[in-house]
């Protein structure tokens, strides 16, 4: 099937949009996908000061890990949720571990852009409801399909560095 | 419904997002397409040592060298694009991309070469007539996209899209929008378009900017782009997107021709 491109016509190519953010599978659909079958036991931690010590030096990572996140799966293995900061992003993700700490997958679960138009009034984000040639490209959690490089993954590689961590420190012994 | 997802690979954030009869399907088929990704980055990494494109050439200069079909596809695509873009897009330039810090050091000291030193033999295996130093930044990512694709529509979805990190690809019989990155202020965004069956790759100095420099390089005059513009290519395949902001980016204007041939077209922003 040929290529179609069809450019926005005239003033509207200049359109500008609010900051980007996606959401993408829920946890219910990252457990399903990484532990097809298994049932999810939600386990959360309560870090100690010694304990988040030691993330922050495995993995950099400064922002406080929320401990509520992490379920034992009934197969033997773990499935935890984590959320890393950068400079203008914020991306919350998912890790699956199998019984012996190993890695079965990374889900990211929700993006966010956090550029200065998230505070800007309701009036300025008027502007762009209805003003584009697809009805598909809402406010919000849409999916933007952007040209042009995210920022690249070394926050979450980080934030899995630090979930291995806690892992090690807290999970193993279990 | 449309459903969307999301995983870390090939250095960014790959996303699917397809239209699907129900979750299991989209499930099923997004998975398969990750599994593609993450073959073909492991095999094609120039970062890592482990890689089969690391292990060919560390080879290929001693004795001629088996590789699998989908490097051999892409390393093909690269010499085509080497000559059809009379030597500016090089694959070869990895040495002055590790001197200059854009890729680890590895200890080698390679002098000269090119991808015309690449022979393909008629086994499949392939030779070269002197020692280089791959990197196929310029052209895998793209070429990863284009076989998730191709595994989503083999699992029955018919509509959707692949987005490692900006370089995407569009396929089924709708348009879907596109936006761009503002290549002075990437935090806005421009609706560019709506792209059906193809694929969009944008190259831009705002995130790999180092100084002046980004990792593009003239391999004629050795000199990094500084990519103060972006530079965005529609194409009927992603890797051919990719390839081509790189050749676009060093040689403007004076690209359109081999633009047009390869049924391609430069995006203004």
């Amino acid at each position: 099937m040929k290529m179609k491109w069809l450019p926005l016509a005239g003033t509207a190519a200049a359109l500008v949009t609010p900051a980007h953010a996606a959401t993408y599978f829920t946890v219910a659909q990252a457990q399903a996908a990484m532990f097809p079958g298994a049932k999810f036991q939600a386990s959360p931690l309560q870090l100690t000061t010694e304990d988040r010590a030691a993330l922050l030096a495995a993995s950099g990572v400064h922002e406080p890990f929320d401990g509520a996140g992490v379920w034992q799966v009934s197969s033997g293995g773990w499935f935890i949720t984590d959320a890393v900061v950068g400079k203008h992003e914020k991306i919350r993700y998912a890790v699956g571990l199998d019984a012996g700490g190993r890695i079965v997958g990374i889900e990211i679960l929700e993006y966010n852009e956090t550029y200065g138009y998230q505070v800007r009034d309701a009036a300025w984000r008027k502007q762009f409801v209805g003003k584009t040639s697809h009805d598909a490209v809402r406010l919000g959690k849409d999916i933007r399909n952007i040209s042009g490089a995210t920022l690249s993954c070394k926050h979450v590689t980080d934030g899995v560095h630090r979930v291995l961590a806690l892992y090690e420190r807290r999970l193993r012994k279990q | 419904m449309r459903i969307a997802r999301a995983q870390p690979l090939l250095g960014t954030i790959v996303e699917i997002a397809i239209d699907a009869r129900s979750q299991a399907l989209a499930e099923r088929a997004s998975t398969a397409a990750f599994a593609t990704i993450a073959r073909i980055h492991a095999a094609m990494n120039a970062h890592d040592p482990a890689s089969e494109l690391a292990r060919l050439c560390e080879n290929a200069h001693l004795r001629p060298t088996q590789i699998s079909p989908g490097l051999r596809h892409v390393l093909r695509m690269a010499c085509k694009l080497y000559a059809l873009s009379g030597g500016v897009f090089d694959v070869t330039i990895a040495a002055r991309l590790r001197r200059s810090g854009f890729l680890p050091k590895n200890g080698r000291r390679l002098h000269g070469g090119d991808s015309g030193d690449i022979r393909f033999l008629e086994d499949g295996r392939i030779r070269f007539t002197q020692p280089l130093d791959i990197d196929l930044g310029g052209i895998a990512k793209g070429y990863a996209v284009d076989r998730a694709v191709a595994v989503l529509k083999r699992a029955g979805i018919t509509q959707g899209i692949v987005n490692a990190g900006g370089d995407l690809r569009v396929f089924g019989p709708r348009a879907e929008p596109v936006h761009v990155r503002d290549a002075q202020d990437p935090t806005v965004l421009h609706l560019a378009g709506a792209l059906a069956n193809g694929a969009i790759a944008t190259t831009a100095g705002y995130y790999s900017r180092r100084g002046n420099r980004t990792p593009v390089v003239d391999p004629v005059t050795g000199k990094h782009a500084s990519l103060h513009e972006s530079v965005t290519i529609a194409a009927p395949t992603c890797m051919m997107a990719d390839a081509l902001t790189k050749i676009v980016a060093l040689r403007g204007d004076a690209a359109t021709p081999l633009l047009r041939r390869l049924r391609a077209r430069r995006i203004a922003a």
